[in-house]
């Protein structure tokens, strides 16, 4: 018992809340610093706050001050296992295309994140559209998305900046990242036939550079360059929503280099690539995040219930009726039409 | 930049600040000479806030958004709030109103710097157009000016420690003082935790992420701490009064720096990069 009341002492509050302070801005400084810069005084506070919870009757005997104590813990937990089951990762889809796990790029996975989770999304991109300001200053974004429903059948769902698709607890947020995307038809001489789309770099942002790179099944490299008509000028309204008129594609391989229009062929040694058309991909970021909601309730209820005790004690302690003042003067009001 | 210059929001927040002025110097004079200023004091911040409110108005109506964007448009719209939040704590609750001769100075303050800068428009980023920006900024501007009142209530307790200025022991007690002092800092923990919150469920929409530790999460992170520090520390030791009129200006410094400086030399996603 001795242990514990010594474990629940305020005076250890102040340094675990400057440790903390110290820790955070350690970790915003130098972002490869080690989390135990943030853990360690988390978790000192943490018993710390447990430790009077059990024996501290000040904060006992206020239900208000104990709920507020109780949901500080309970953001903590729940953000910390939030950051060991969550995910960041990015995608791009063209549009026709289905959401395929297997293309997602990671940026963050946390070890409890459940990863066969993500096999579970459904959903087909549909045509988006982003308008840009003048001065190419992106606003808003609409991207529609195909979503298999089970009573509704098959539905479009219109997603942007701030609304994101939520599937499997999964939020698809639209990106500033999208592009245009050459829609490819390999038609082997052994009779296979294979349709794919390569993703040129994100546009407008390197309108100087649509270029990428791929290999064919038969394992030759090709470098692929997509014609667009010439810039426009970005000085007016503009909107990023469907392909240019023209667009021709120029496929490059070794002192070869063929253009060719939409519908066009080009024959190679064992089989045939065809240029079908040129579409637009949009890039996702996909967080995973599954106490969310639990978190935005545990801390609204801690503010409650702060602001509760505090207007108890205002109430329980009212501010002097007859308040005294070094020296009492007839007419001034500072500014003295506080005087009652 | 003569076009620039005709922007029809500037007479508007001249005359604000000039109403503020007004009020300063009613403020001091009525605790120089000993006169009943209460009245003068509060129909400058009135008159002070409806002419910023009418500068606000203008600048929406030419710029096509709210004052969101850039430092001149922070400024004027704090200007506005922090004014409406000591107008109003001015009038309900008496006891405060002493504050008015730190509070004012500090509205002057920001009205030189403003005056400084260009009041050039920009473009909203398709990430502020939710009510959650209007929610998280909404309680963050009530938690500055409510944090204000009590600095300008601890200010006027420390200047009357200084030699030169005793007509300020005509103020009611320190003790009293002080407990208003430490009410409103409570009352602004709160609303900086509303203000987190609320700035955290912006951001998971916005930005996918509700918390990134970005510049001004950190400081504000890092403010909200403090806070709670003070408030701990005035309980668990016996903190002489000016050594807490001292933490509560330390509080407001960081957050003003959090509010003013920080947004404006980062690039965090708050600053609307697209
Ligand atoms: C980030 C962490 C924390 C914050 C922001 C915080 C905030 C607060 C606030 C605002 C109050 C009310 C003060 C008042 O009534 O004026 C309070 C009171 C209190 N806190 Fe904390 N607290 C934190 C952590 C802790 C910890 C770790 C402990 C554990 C010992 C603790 C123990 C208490 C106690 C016992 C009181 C009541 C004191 C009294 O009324 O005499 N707090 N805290």
């Amino acid at each position: 018992m001795k242990i514990i009341c010594r474990l629940a002492s305020l005076r250890l509050t102040l340094p675990g809340l400057l440790a903390l302070a110290v820790g955070v801005l350690v970790s915003y400084r130098d972002v490869t610093a080690s989390t135990a810069w943030m853990a360690v005084p988390l978790l000192c506070l943490a018993v710390n706050l447990l430790a009077a919870l059990i024996v501290n009757t000040r904060i006992r005997s206020r239900p208000a001050l104990l709920v507020f104590h109780l949901c500080l813990l309970a953001v903590v937990l729940l953000a910390t296992y939030g950051h060991l089951s969550s995910l960041q990762a990015r995608v791009e889809i063209t549009e026709g295309q289905a959401f395929n796990a297997a293309d997602v790029e990671m940026v963050r996975e946390g070890p409890w994140h459940p990863r066969q989770r993500l096999d579970s999304v459904v959903f087909v991109q549909g045509p988006l559209r982003v308008d840009y300001a003048p001065g190419l200053k992106r606003q808003h974004t609409a991207s529609q998305l195909g979503i298999r429903d089970a009573v509704a059948g098959e539905v479009l769902t219109t997603i942007g900046d701030n609304t994101p698709h939520i599937q499997a607890g999964y939020r698809f947020y639209t990106t500033s990242n999208k592009g245009y995307s050459a829609i490819l038809t390999w038609l082997g001489s052994d009779g296979v036939r294979q349709t794919g789309a390569i993703n040129f770099p994100s546009y407008p942002a390197n309108d100087w550079n649509q270029t990428n790179q791929w290999t064919g099944p038969a394992g030759k490299h090709f470098r692929l360059e997509l014609d667009l008509p010439r810039p426009q000028s970005f000085d007016r309204h503009w909107a990023f929503d469907a392909t240019p008129a023209v667009a021709a594609l120029t496929i490059m391989a070794d002192d070869q280099r063929v253009r060719l229009e939409p519908g066009e062929v080009l024959q190679l040694e064992n089989g045939r690539l065809q240029f079908e058309e040129v579409r637009l991909w949009m890039g996702y970021r996909i967080t995973y995040e599954p106490l969310l909601p639990w978190l935005l309730f545990a801390a609204l209820v801690g503010v409650l219930a702060l602001a509760w005790h505090f207007l108890a004690s205002f109430n329980s302690l009212p501010l002097p009726e007859g308040y005294g003042h070094r020296e009492r003067k007839e007419n001034s009001d500072v500014i003295t039409a506080a005087r009652t | 930049m003569s076009s620039l210059l005709l922007a029809p929001e500037l007479p508007w927040l001249f005359g604000g600040l000039a109403g503020y002025c007004t009020g300063a110097l009613a403020a001091w004079h009525g605790i120089w000479r000993d006169r009943p200023v209460d009245r003068a004091v509060f129909a400058a911040l009135l008159v002070a806030v409806i002419l910023l409110a009418t500068a606000i108005t203008l600048r929406w109506m030419r710029a096509g958004y709210g004052p969101f964007l850039t430092l001149f448009e922070i400024l004027l719209s704090n200007l506005f709030s922090l004014g409406l939040v000591f107008l109003v704590v001015f009038w309900r609750v008496p006891l405060a109103r002493p504050g008015a001769l730190v509070v004012l100075p500090v509205f002057l303050l920001l009205g030189c710097w403003i005056a400084t800068l260009p009041p050039e428009t920009s473009q909203l980023p398709a990430t502020y157009d939710s009510v959650w920006l209007w929610v998280h900024v909404g309680v963050g501007k009530i938690f500055l000016g409510i944090c204000l009142a009590a600095v300008g209530l601890a200010g006027t307790l420390l200047l009357r420690r200084l030699p030169g200025f005793g007509n300020l022991h005509r103020l009611p007690d320190d003790e009293v003082l002080d407990v208003l002092v430490w009410r409103f800092m409570s009352i602004a923990f709160i609303f900086h935790s509303l203000m987190l919150i609320a700035g955290a469920v912006w951001a998971q929409d916005a930005w996918g992420h509700y918390w990134t530790w970005d510049p001004l999460e950190t400081w504000a992170f890092i403010t909200w701490l403090m806070l709670g520090l003070s408030l701990h520390a005035r309980l668990t030791f016996k903190v002489p009064l000016w050594g807490g009129w001292l933490m509560v200006f330390g509080v407001f410094i960081l957050a003003f720096l959090t509010f003013f400086g920080v947004p404006f030399s980062s690039l965090g996603p708050h600053k609307g990069i697209i």
